[in-house]
């Protein structure tokens, strides 16, 4: 590497600095991670694992192997935290910036380590080779056409790997416990019986640190520092005294303590697939802490976003995949690009994109495929950006019964669904959800049996267990159908019943206790029901989701003297008598995704 | 009245003519590619998000003659050469005419990231092609649409 090189990068650099408006791609931030050693030969091994982890956290960034380890002495001990609670909120972050502060001063050496990794200082010189290694892997496939079918084909790499420079960081992890499930369970008092589950549980503090890369620190360093094979003998020795003295600024950006589980049920400890040994688990722990960690600095800060272009449009893909860490459960927000009047420009939120198959960008050039759930029409060169899903949705619906059969309850409902989930063969999402359902419906003047006599009022609670997919058969995909398949539980409490009973206009069909003996005891529902909805995405995060039911419910009462029931559905068995009752429903929701 | 009769019917007609000779694009280098070749990415107007290689390839061509792009100035100053040599242009211009030639290669037909553009009037469209501008230089000079870089010395 010669001077007119060193000349050139510093040129890009500058004109980098000026305008940042040329190179249009993810650039993915280059981290190196660095841990505080413990004596703890648990904390050790599981540095060590983290250390050589290839997760997709570590994917989605260019990883600086730098030596510098820190050590726990340098490090008070955890003082007010034996035990990590969110109402400690505002004490942790204070003891996190005591310790940090404690940190930074071996950051700094970190810093200056990055720096001479990336320019790849070695036998005291400097080489651009690797950054231009990791510039090429930040490149999109036009950056490329453009790059290689240049008379300089290193050009539009520098650009990028001077974008790069914009995006360091070091983050340091402080695994400040590891202990078994067994060790934790005892330290909260739970007796050995009641012990359920085996493996580990972590607390891990981390430190995100921003280097910053200025104007005069590159200047400084490609006149100063810089040293190549055209670099004077006599000036070398300076040089690396330079750069040795040279000081690199950092910034904490972020700080947070996460505690990470890896455990099975005991259960499961013999089964043959689900069973996991404890160093199985030990080993998962990497990837537990790696995704833990993603997610919030993923939702703290832009760079850990993913942002990519869409390369086509129904069907929907984009060239990222395996080498970006992309997976199944990843939301996509696509944007247009808008010029205002004033000629400034704005994105403009078009639609939701779900990954519906990953591709493999990093052995087959394969795209990954995506569905539209919800928005406008996009079209290819919109920008995608990663928005985080937090994999539920909380359902609230009102059902409503139509038929006029016996105990048909209206209910309000919540329901808590875990999704989406479940791959074809092909490795595509299935959006499936599993879900728990808890309602609440009091009613008034309802027809309690099957004989046209007996009416009541109440309340009514069901729980129960709910399964239910998207399907999705639209281009945009704004409309969904919602087939679903449930099991309740349904209690139901009476206030009074009454006899040949009309609705008592003066009461509000409301019954006083007093006014007529019970008949029979409570019923208990066993509630199931087939439905079909149609859902409608009113927005990103909220859809409208309307559903008939076929319901059939397993009612059974308490056997006494009165027996008036249809004895075609009705039977005495160990003191109670039950029925099929047949119903239709129909429900309407509001579904908040998050 | 007949005057006025006269210039309804021309009206039209001149904007037709109008539309059909104007040229809305803009031109960006990007890199040198040899000394023969250059990389550009050509800006293109359309009411739809949908990119026109055919239009985007004749504008980058049409760009190179009569506008020039960074240290490339255009193969000509004389705009009215345009007009002049109608014919020939409509020719040089038409599907599949001899304009695709002096294109070497383009990206693909994929739209790189933030090369598309809401506009008030519709959408920008920036794609990247490679242009032998020394060649079309060379076959306008010798069909005698264009002076020779020796021509007047």
């Amino acid at each position: 590497m010669n001077y007119l090189n060193c000349l050139l990068f510093f040129i890009s650099s500058l004109i980098y600095f000026e305008s940042k408006g040329q190179v249009n791609t993810f650039i993915r931030p280059s981290v190196a991670a660095t841990y505080v050693d413990n004596d703890n030969s648990l904390i050790s091994s599981m540095n060590k694992l983290l250390n050589n982890n290839n997760s997709y956290f570590f994917n989605r960034f260019n990883g600086i192997p730098v030596k510098k380890t820190m050590h726990s002495s340098s490090i008070a001990n955890s003082s007010v935290f034996t035990e990590f609670k969110k109402k400690d909120q505002d004490l942790l972050k204070s003891e996190l910036k005591e310790n940090y502060s404690k940190l930074s001063v071996d950051l700094k050496g970190v810093s200056k380590e990055m720096i001479s990794t990336l320019f790849n200082f070695k036998d005291n010189s400097f080489s651009y080779d690797r950054m231009l290694e990791m510039a090429k892997l930040s490149a999109s496939d036009l950056q490329m056409f453009s790059g290689l079918n240049s008379k300089d084909k290193t050009k539009m790499f520098y650009d990028i790997s001077e974008l790069m420079l914009d995006k360091l960081f070091i983050l340091t992890i402080d695994i400040r416990r590891i202990e078994t499930m067994d060790e934790y369970d005892k330290r909260q008092g739970i007796k050995p019986e009641d012990r359920k589950q085996y493996g580990y549980r972590g607390e891990i503090d981390y430190y995100l640190t921003k280097v910053i890369w200025t104007k005069e620190d590159a200047s400084y360093f490609f006149e100063n520092c810089w040293i190549d094979n055209s670099t004077n003998e006599s000036e070398r020795d300076e040089k690396i005294k330079n750069f040795q003295n040279m000081k690199i600024k950092t910034e904490l950006l972020f700080t947070n303590r996460l505690v990470a589980y890896s455990y099975q049920t005991k259960l499961w400890a013999n089964h043959p697939t689900y069973g996991r040994t404890m160093e199985e688990l030990f080993n998962t722990m990497p990837d537990v802490i790696s995704s833990q960690m993603m997610n919030e600095l993923s939702e703290y800060s832009s760079d850990f976003k993913l942002s990519a272009v869409l390369n086509s449009a129904y069907p929907c893909n984009s060239k990222i995949g395996t080498k970006e860490g992309v997976s199944l459960t990843q939301r996509f927000y696509a944007y247009e690009k808008i010029q205002k009047s004033n000629g400034e420009y704005k994105l403009k939120r078009k639609g939701v994109l779900r990954v519906k198959m990953v591709g493999d960008n990093k052995d087959n050039n394969t795209a990954t495929q995506l569905r539209q759930q919800g928005g406008r029409k996009l079209y290819p060169g919109m920008y995608i950006f990663e928005n985080d899903s937090k994999y539920m949705n909380i359902i609230l619906s009102y059902n409503n019964q139509i038929s006029n059969d016996v105990l048909n309850l209206n209910q309000y409902n919540v329901n808590f669904n875990i999704g989406p989930w479940g791959v074809t063969k092909r490795n595509k999402l299935k959006n499936r959800y599993i879900g728990i359902n808890i309602g609440f419906g009091n009613f008034s003047n309802v027809k309690y049996e099957k004989t046209d006599t007996i009416y009541s009022s109440g309340f009514s609670i069901p729980i129960g267990l709910e399964f239910n997919r998207e399907l999705y058969f639209t281009r945009k995909g704004n409309i969904f159908l919602y087939p679903s398949f449930a099991m309740n539980a349904i209690i139901v409490g009476l206030f009074a019943k009454k006899e040949n009973s009309q609705v008592d206009e003066n009461n509000n069909g409301i019954y006083d206790v007093n006014e007529t003996k019970a008949d029979r005891g409570t019923p208990i529902f066993i509630n199931s029901n087939v439905g079909l909805g149609l859902g409608l995405h009113l927005g990103p995060k909220l859809s409208l989701i309307y559903r008939s039911m076929l319901v059939y419910n397993l009612i059974a009462w308490e056997s006494g003297p009165f027996n008036t029931v249809n004895t075609n559905d009705l039977a005495n068995i160990w003191g109670f008598e039950y029925g099929f009752i047949k119903n239709f429903n129909n429900s309407i929701g509001l579904r908040i995704q998050f | 009245m007949k005057i006025l009769i006269i210039l309804m019917f021309l009206f039209p007609s001149f904007l037709i003519g109008q539309k059909k000779n104007s040229w809305a694009y803009e031109l960006e280098f990007i890199s040198e590619s040899s000394e023969s070749s250059y990389i550009i990415k050509v800006w293109t107007y359309s009411k739809k998000p949908k990119l026109n290689i055919e239009k985007t390839k004749k504008s980058a061509i049409h760009g190179v003659i009569f506008r020039g792009v960074k240290n490339h100035p255009p193969l000509t100053n004389d705009i009215s050469i345009e007009n002049k040599k109608s014919d020939f242009f409509r020719m040089f211009f038409e599907n599949g005419g001899m304009y695709s030639k002096y294109i070497i290669s383009t990206g693909k037909s994929s739209i790189g990231m933030g090369d598309i553009i809401k506009t008030d009037k519709g959408y920008k469209i920036g794609f990247i092609v490679q242009i032998n501008h020394r060649q079309l230089r060379q076959d306008l000079e010798i069909q005698g649409i264009i002076k020779g870089l020796n021509n007047g010395f």
